[in-house]
């Protein structure tokens, strides 16, 4: 047992001050930051030095770095009203899922990491970036162009360490007035608090982008079009064309292992084809790479369907992300865990209505 | 000293918990943790046991099962080291998990200590201001008008 001893020079000791930090300590350090933003404003009432630390602007900060887990969905129903559905109501929350301190009625347009983007429903069609947390809101300038009703807006926020302040994009693609059935694209920078027209054009020869929702995903906006996916480069500002044929029903966008995924379900069975190779159609004939990989997923065994399967089989999924998917069945809403195979009921007071419109959305501190 | 690098790669290393227990690791396993590697840029005899005083065996032989998944990178994808990762959180209890907890931080491994300190988080996320107390021994030091007040300021953050 002395053998140890021997070697007890000196300088092998560690950092005492580490050795002797207790778990409390640890936990207030490194853990509570990967808490949501409603678990948060509770744990003020833990003690003094919790409450001190989660109110300080740099745990703001870091929560909004750390804490990135998909939290529930803001949902807008054709009525216009505004609700929240928490994957865990205890865990996840805002104080007004109605939005009431945005100085207007507003359309949800898009979400990300905590930010939500809304459009008012009066004749300015503002839009408004806001965190619903901290009730934090910023009115945009307006666009140079007219982006009318059927705009697919995509908010674009990557948390940083670097940046106090959040730094985000919003790209729109709005039908083209010059051009039948093309697509142009601006974009607001909060950096430059400014809109800028791309000059690239999607002519829409692959079909209309779909309702639906795009996707941000390393640097590209997604969007589906009928047998395609088309993507944005917003560094190059050129947008792509990714052939999807044979992906049948309604699709969803989303990502697997920081993958773009187009994912559709029918009744039980889950289908995910994940983007592996976009050039294999420039490749030589036969060979064997393929653009999407298909990944299938059994939701539930098919005796629990009973006579409701033909009803959901044509319902969207509602978030494909990272390793949990959300799918709606039947009125209620359940979530899937891609890795364990677990499915769990969200609960909730709200019903699935196929007319609403659901904004995916983070539970984040971020300061705006 | 630090730049001694392809022989490095083969040496092996003793590891030697607080209750005696040796284990014999390859140094660029070891190596996941900063405290060890800021051991062994000390030591001039590398093949004497290095104590890692404050972690049992059974902790160690844990911690040493996630470096090693971790120090072999090129074998598994992203995808498959964060599936084993979420596997090997979720197969330990409580206990375990603080004790690998404290390991992680005395051992300085960053890799560990976020999966730990993530599953934890996940696990009190829905818990009650006094859960937590009790949970990590934390003292009310707050009056009961102040509590009352931070209540009343948030009152959403406590409702169901």
């Amino acid at each position: 047992m002395d053998k140890g001893k021997k070697l007890g020079n000196s300088n092998v000791v560690g950092k005492p001050d580490k050795i002797y930090m207790d778990l409390r300590e640890i936990i207030q350090e490194h853990a509570i930051r990967y808490l949501p933003a409603k678990s948060l404003c509770r744990f003020k009432a833990v003690c003094r030095g919790w409450k001190l630390q989660i109110s300080s602007p740099f745990f703001e900060h870091s929560q909004s770095f750390a804490f990135r887990s998909l939290s529930g969905f803001f949902c807008q129903s054709s009525d216009g009203s505004i609700s929240f559905i928490p994957l865990d109501p205890m865990a996840y929350g805002i104080p007004d899922p109605n939005l009431k301190f945005l100085p207007e009625p507003v359309d949800l347009l898009a979400s990300s990491h905590g930010l939500l983007c809304c459009r008012g429903r009066t004749n300015e069609k503002a839009y408004y970036i806001c965190n619903p947390v901290n009730q934090r809101w910023k009115k945009l300038p307006n666009p140079e162009a007219n982006h009318g009703q059927n705009t697919s807006v995509v908010l674009v926020f990557e948390p940083s360490l670097l940046d106090f302040l959040a730094d985000y994009k919003l790209i729109c693609a709005f039908p083209s007035t010059d051009f039948d059935c093309a697509y142009e694209f601006e974009i607001y920078s909060s950096l430059e608090n400014s809109w800028k027209i791309s000059s690239e054009i999607y002519f829409g020869e692959k079909g209309r982008i779909l309702k639906g929702g795009g996707f941000h995903l390393n640097g590209f906006v997604y969007w589906l079009v009928n047998n395609h996916v088309i993507g944005f480069d917003l560094k190059k500002n050129r947008v792509k064309v990714i052939p999807c044929y044979g992906m049948y029903g309604t699709r969803t966008l989303g990502s697997v292992d920081r993958k773009l995924c187009v994912s559709h379900r029918k009744g039980c069975e889950l289908s995910i084809y994940v983007l592996s190779n976009e050039y294999a159609n420039t490749m030589h004939m036969g060979s064997e790479s393929k653009t999407w990989e298909l990944k299938k997923f059994m939701l539930y065994s098919n005796a629990d369907t009973g006579n409701n399967a033909a009803n959901d089989c044509e319902v969207n999924l509602l978030s494909v992300r990272s390793d949990v998917i959300v799918y709606p069945k039947g009125k209620n809403f359940l979530s899937y865990d891609l890795r364990t195979k677990e499915t769990t009921n969200v609960s909730t007071k709200e019903e699935f209505n196929r007319n609403s419109v659901y904004v995916p959305y983070v539970n984040s501190l971020v300061w705006l | 000293m630090a730049s001694t690098s392809t022989s490095t790669l083969s040496r092996k290393l003793i590891l030697k918990s607080s209750d005696g227990e040796k284990f014999e690791v390859d140094e660029n396993v070891a190596m996941q943790s900063q405290t060890i590697k800021h051991m062994i840029e000390d030591l001039d005899d590398i093949n004497s046991p290095i104590p890692v005083s404050i972690v049992t065996g059974t902790i160690l032989s844990k911690v040493i099962e996630y470096c090693k998944k971790h120090a072999t990178e090129d074998s598994d994808s992203d995808e498959q080291l964060k599936q084993w990762d979420k596997e090997y959180a979720n197969n330990m209890d409580l206990n375990t998990l603080y004790y690998l907890l404290l390991a992680a931080n005395y051992m300085e491994i960053k890799g560990l200590l976020e999966l730990i300190t993530q599953c934890v988080a996940d696990m009190i996320k829905g818990k009650s201001p006094e859960e937590i107390r009790a949970h990590f021994n934390i003292k009310n030091d707050f009056t009961p008008q102040e509590e009352a007040n931070i209540r009343n300021e948030n009152p959403w953050a406590f409702e169901n």
